[in-house]
């Protein structure tokens, strides 16, 4: 869990782990940018000095026995890493029950990516079925580039950065039917290359400590919430005794 | 508006907080008329469940009137008098479509602290109970949202006081599904450990549904005096006998209870070696349950029986698996899918079946809050349940 864009260069994530003392340590060396990782953080460093065995096994009460099998890679999906390249690659499914036709299509209107991607970064359409991505960094800094849409076969869609991005990298979602008409299962492959170097090195630390599966993961909850309820669950500016309220 | 909130471990407070609003479309606000302590606030109040953070809203079994509607909100409207599941439930997902509404796929908005522990999978959300469970606002206050509101929230008929009508957010479902999971057939003897609000409804439930005999199993005189008088229960203080998994036996002419049914959860109390050791272990957080009770469940059940477990748990010690799968046994368990049973409990609660009010023992100002859980939680004064009017 704590392969980061940037720790997974110098940190092989080892399965049995528990995940709940990592992202806590990960991300809060870059307080305050990727609210998916913060959550976890801000939590757990609540917690308040426990040690961490201490904090995994509190954080296990919350749901019980399946607590420490679950951080072995339970979950539907894979990661990679380039051993020298330091590319970045994640793949992630999810069950939604719908058509993979609707799917298709709520995927492609250009108002789905920017409500799905809105923990991560902003989106917005730019044209010629192509999309303006823009990451906020730490200390105000912002790494942003374009990408097209590109069909792939079997009617999935891609994406890719323009030539001239910072970090190259692309994308792609494919839908397939799910056993006894449970919907279609929808997977997401998202891949990062930066260059080799100092100035790759320079520009994922822009990117920060996001760990691509949990923005895969957020990604891909978002999209089925939308498609099969038309909302997002959210808790902003929701009450409670203190400023940052959710 | 005021409202109680979690400071921090055993510090509970009340304070202004802002006013909640209609955040998605299908939202409701309610204006709330009551809500009640529940034992489950105590595992966190206590802090054997984290990912509290302090100036959370806490709270989660409640009954109001809808005071505003989000533009996507069809079934209910204004004015309307409704009871709500403390699980928020969107009522489309597969698992809402198959009636596991605890289970739901789409009102969880922080999902990443609860797929570790969950093996990458996720409860719905909860009012006021965790951010683990969703982070939602509890309703220990004025006014509460209510997502999904076509979904959550269900119109109390007339002739059914809110005293009634609160405890079928919680209390009565959790109990009724636990009676459900026992498949009750006749001549069925139930036994059930806990005269909670939990226990209590669940031992109702089980007559409801025709089980010939039912047991409650407590050390409180009180709420076993409430078992005998509310759900015609046998009753069995477990201080005063030497062995609770003997008398079953004999009160059941050496079978053993056909189901037995946990209503207490990890912070069980007990007598022996065995409850020594939980004490001592949890208190050094090398396990997060004491679990005396579920463990007593599994050993009393006859062989082939059900064990249907209602209590919260963590990571539980010496669990008698041998015990559970040398016996044959079924175990079933959830979060309650309130949703699934609320029209029968209407029902019931309509024809006088079922009149929980008797559980609110204690009555609060919303601004006694922390006196009325300290109330609950010592069980002083024959405190069953302390309820809240803002």
């Amino acid at each position: 869990m704590a392969n980061s864009i940037v720790a997974a260069q110098r940190h092989t994530p080892s399965p049995g782990r528990p995940a709940s003392g990592n992202p806590a340590g990960g991300s809060t060396q870059h307080l305050g940018w990727v609210p998916i990782a913060l959550g976890a953080a801000a939590v757990v460093a609540g917690l308040g000095g426990r040690k961490q065995g201490a904090t995994a096994l509190a954080l296990a009460a919350v749901a019980g026995a399946g607590a420490m099998g679950a951080m072995r890679g339970m979950q539907s999906g894979s990661r990679k890493q380039g051993a020298a390249s330091g590319r970045e690659e994640v793949e992630r499914s999810i069950t939604i029950g719908k058509s993979a036709d609707e799917l298709r299509r709520t995927w492609l209107d250009p108002r789905t990516l920017p409500q799905a991607m809105a923990r991560f970064a902003t989106v917005r359409p730019g044209g010629e079925g192509r999309m303006h991505w823009k990451v906020e960094g730490p200390l105000g800094h912002a790494y942003e580039w374009d990408a097209e849409t590109v069909d792939r076969p079997g009617g999935g869609i891609g994406w890719r950065s323009l030539p001239g991005a910072a970090i190259p990298n692309e994308g792609s979602v494919r839908f397939q039917p799910a056993p006894a008409g449970r919907g279609t299962v929808v997977t997401l492959h998202v891949r990062f290359d930066p260059p080799g170097g100092a100035l790759g090195e320079g520009l994922l630390k822009l990117l920060g400590s996001t760990p691509l599966d949990l923005v895969a993961d957020a990604a891909l909850r978002r999209f089925k919430n939308l498609v099969e309820t038309g909302e997002i669950p959210t808790t902003v500016r929701q009450p409670a005794a203190r400023a940052d309220t959710h | 508006m005021r409202a109680l909130y979690w400071n921090g471990v055993n510090d509970l407070r009340v304070g202004t907080v802002k006013d909640p609003e209609i955040l998605n479309p299908r939202d409701a606000i309610l204006r709330v008329s009551l809500s009640t302590t529940c034992g489950s606030d105590l595992h966190f109040i206590d802090g054997y469940i984290p990912t509290m953070k302090a100036g959370d809203v806490i709270g989660h079994e409640f009954m109001g009137v809808i005071e505003e509607v989000g533009s996507e909100v069809k079934r209910v409207k204004k004015g309307d008098r409704v009871v709500v599941p403390s699980f928020i439930v969107c009522g489309q997902c597969w698992y809402c479509q198959h009636s596991l509404y605890s289970l739901c796929d789409n009102t969880h908005p922080k999902p990443e602290l609860q797929e570790p522990l969950l093996g990458g999978q996720t409860t719905a959300g909860i009012y006021g109970y965790t951010h683990a469970f969703g982070g939602y606002a509890g309703a220990h206050a004025e006014y509460v949202r209510v997502p999904f509101a076509d979904n959550d929230c269900f119109k109390v008929p007339d002739g059914v006081a809110d005293e009634n009508a609160l405890f079928l957010s919680d209390a009565a479902p959790t109990g009724y599904m636990g009676a459900d999971f026992c498949n009750i057939q006749p001549g069925d003897t139930v036994a059930v450990w806990g005269c909670g609000g939990v226990g209590l409804m669940a031992q109702q439930s089980a007559r409801l549904m025709g089980a010939e005999r039912v047991i409650g199993i407590d050390r409180f005189p009180e709420r076993l005096q409430m078992a005998r008088e509310h759900a015609g229960s046998e009753t069995i203080d477990y201080t005063q006998v030497d062995s609770v998994l003997e008398v079953l036996k004999e009160m059941t002419g050496g079978r053993g209870p056909d189901a037995c049914i946990d209503a207490v959860g990890m912070e069980a109390h007990g007598t022996g070696p065995q409850y020594a050791y939980d004490l001592v272990k949890q208190a050094l957080r090398l396990e997060t349950d004491r679990g005396q009770a579920l463990r007593e469940a599994i050993m009393a059940c006859r062989k082939g029986g059900t064990l249907s477990v209602l209590g919260v748990y963590g990571v539980l010690d010496k669990f008698p698996m041998g015990a559970l799968m040398n016996k044959g046994m079924t175990m079933r368990t959830a979060q309650q899918h309130g949703q699934a049973y609320m029209d029968r409990l209407l029902a019931h609660a309509q024809k006088g079946e079922l009149s929980p009010a008797y559980l609110a023992t204690h009555r609060f100002s919303l601004e006694d809050g922390p006196r009325g859980y300290d109330m609950f939680k010592h069980k002083k004064d024959g405190c069953v349940r302390a309820v809240f009017a803002p």
